[in-house]
């Protein structure tokens, strides 16, 4: 029977090394981590990840072959501890795995794999089968258990399955959730953004002007999207509209528009932007830096709904939500005279205040790899995330340019980055080269001990994985600890 | 589109290596202009001292940071350092960012004195974040010097 199955198995090894010889497409790098090389064709975009994991190079090779031609990103590792960090890097749909490998067994694998990315299918290949392990498999969440040989019909069929059966279990959440694609572009799990979200559910369905604040970069009008976006109004236009960068006349004729003859060159007359986002939502960006006498005008628009076109005299009615935001302190502007109070509380009916990054640093690892999947497929390039020290040295910056400094160090690490993973040395020299302090203005008000237990831990549980064992080694506390302190901040999983 | 500024603040006719490094990259990630501020105190003659020196070492900092293809302008305030920098913050319509640059550090600054430095009276004043870099004294694993 062994020698049967043995006959075979070298029959099957000879069948990939004769149709799938080893090329110049494929390095392979000796008891490490097995990547394609320079890409022949173009990444396309939401290519879904799968993860090859055996120990044999030539049955790696040839599934990577297999599932790569059905247009899956396919990444291989020879052994267990590599394929657990790749997962704890990369967002993989499915993770096909060979039972029996080199210090992390297949099953082993199966739980760490489950730990850290629960939605991440993972389909067990053994030539050794058993009932015994097949049931064990399947009770610890595997998908499906193979038997080796395998038939490339077989294992891209099953694939196909489980990646099916992730997309539907994540658009299920995603709709309990009640986030539909509005929410898609706000990225993070820390408490502040969950706060932010509800707050945008809260208010979809009323029809109040909305004032946000927050430093710059910290995505004011990502939030004003989603507002509009989950608001009866979607169906209507969503224009945005930055008041730092006209002058007072030019101001007067984008917001309002003009009359035949209003000015010199004005051969016909044109709607402003209030006019024509009639029915829709009108963003007013850094409405902080708007002229006293643009702030007049635009009170009077808000108080009687309708507009008057530079040069007319006749007003039209509009039916629009306002939402202006800005990085400056109304209140003390106001106080200041700088900027009018009656439409400062015309604005501010529902304000909403952005954390600064530094402020929600659990949300730094999620934002670096979705700006890292971003520029990737931009550049054309596979890069599966970050080393350990260059996500360190990420979360522990400052971020004075908040989210849109992120995304810039994210692209210059990306566009210097030569191997599979980000490198310190990637990063920005300024970055790597000196200790930057940032102090942000919310420096001001002192936390609370629970308050910085808290973000501290939900900072360690990030960086280990969200291993509770390893969190409560790391935080010095046992795990009866960790579970009792994690119950009273109402940490979700 | 009105420009964006990141303000670095330097004392006294010095130019530390990393508040200069830092503010080109930062500059250049945020996408803004940078403008220097030299602050320098008078003597008892009413010449402030290391003038010559401090303008020289000023004039390469603006060639580097012109040379980086960043638009740069610049200032220097003579007498009280606080009211110099108050003054040089209102002129700035849009400002990302404030690099200190002066003598002494301003994280231990503020950890160790506060109250007692120049820089602490104004700094609730500053309406964006403030960025003190300084020699890293441990590097990451991989970059060891």
């Amino acid at each position: 029977m062994y020698m049967r199955f043995s006959v075979r198995r070298k029959l099957y090894i000879f069948f990939c090394s004769v149709f799938y010889p080893e090329d110049s497409f494929l390095s392979v790098v000796s008891g490490g981590i097995e990547m394609a090389g320079q890409r022949l064709c173009p990444m396309e975009e939401n290519r879904i990840s799968v993860l090859v994991v055996d120990d044999e190079p030539v049955a790696l090779k040839s599934l990577q072959r297999i599932l790569e031609a059905d247009g899956y990103d396919v990444l291989t590792a020879a052994n267990g501890e590599k394929a657990v960090e790749l997962v704890e890097s990369g967002n993989f749909a499915v993770v096909v795995t060979d039972l029996l490998l080199d210090v992390l067994s297949g099953l082993d694998l199966l739980e760490r794999v489950k730990n850290i990315s629960a939605d991440t299918e993972v389909i067990l290949v053994t030539g050794h089968g058993s009932i015994d392990t097949a049931i064990e498999a399947t009770k610890k969440g595997a998908f499906h258990y193979l038997q080796k040989p395998i038939r490339p019909g077989e294992i891209r069929s099953i694939v196909k399955q489980a990646v099916e059966k992730r997309t539907l279990a994540l658009r299920v959440r995603e709709l309990e959730a009640g986030e539909g694609p509005a929410f898609s572009s706000i990225t993070g799990k820390s408490p502040a953004i969950a706060q932010i979200k509800k707050l945008i559910k809260r208010i979809a369905t009323s029809d109040s002007n909305v004032l946000i604040t927050g430093e710059s970069g910290t995505g004011k009008e990502l939030v004003a999207r989603a507002i509009h976006e989950t608001s009866p109004r979607r169906n209507g236009r969503f224009l945005a509209f930055n008041c730092a960068s006209f002058t007072d006349e030019l101001l007067a004729n984008e917001l309002f528009g003009h009359e035949k003859d209003a000015f010199t060159g004005a051969t016909r007359s044109a709607p402003g932007l209030l006019e024509s986002a009639d029915g829709g939502t009108v963003f007013l960006d850094e409405v902080g830096d708007m002229p006293g006498a643009m702030q007049a005008k635009l009170l009077r628009v808000i108080q009687e709904r309708e507009v008057i076109r530079v040069g007319g005299t006749k007003p039209v009615p509009v039916d629009i939500r306002i939402i202006a935001a800005t990085n400056k302190d109304l209140k003390k502007l106001c106080e200041g005279g700088y900027f009018r109070k009656d439409l400062f509380f015309r604005l501010n009916v529902i304000p909403v205040h952005m954390p600064n990054l530094a402020d929600r640093r659990e949300d730094i690892p999620m934002l670096a790899s979705y700006f890292l999947r971003r520029y990737c497929r931009k550049m054309n390039k596979t890069i599966n995330g970050f080393s350990d020290e260059a996500l360190g040295m990420l979360t522990s910056y400052g971020y004075p340019g908040n989210i849109r400094e992120l995304e810039n160090i994210v692209e210059h690490a990306v566009s210097m980055a030569s191997g599979p993973i980000v490198q310190v040395e990637n990063l920005p020299e300024d970055l790597t080269e000196y200790d930057v302090y940032t102090f942000h203005k919310s420096d001001d008000r002192l936390k609370s001990l629970e308050e910085v237990e808290r973000e501290y831990i939900r900072w360690v549980l990030d960086r280990v994985g969200n291993r509770k064992a390893e969190a409560a080694r790391v935080l010095g506390i046992d795990r009866t600890s960790l579970y009792r302190k994690l119950k009273r901040f109402e940490f979700k999983e | 589109m009105s420009p964006k500024w990141v303000l670095l603040v330097l004392e006294d006719g010095m130019v530390p290596e990393e508040s200069l490094c830092h503010t080109i990259g930062l500059a250049r990630r945020l996408g803004c202009s940078v403008s220097v501020l030299m602050l320098m105190e008078e003597n008892v003659y009413g010449t402030p001292a290391g003038y010559e020196q401090g303008c020289k070492d000023l004039e390469q900092a603006l060639d580097r940071i012109r040379s980086e293809g960043l638009d740069v302008r610049h200032s220097l305030e003579h007498g009280e350092k606080a009211s110099g920098l108050l003054k040089h913050i209102a002129l700035i319509p849009s400002l990302s960012a404030l690099v200190w640059g002066g003598k002494e550090d301003i994280a231990s600054t503020r950890k160790k004195r506060k109250g007692d430095h120049w820089f602490e009276r104004v700094r609730p004043a500053v309406p964006c974040p403030i960025v003190s870099p300084r020699v890293r004294k441990t590097w990451p694993q991989g970059l060891g010097r």
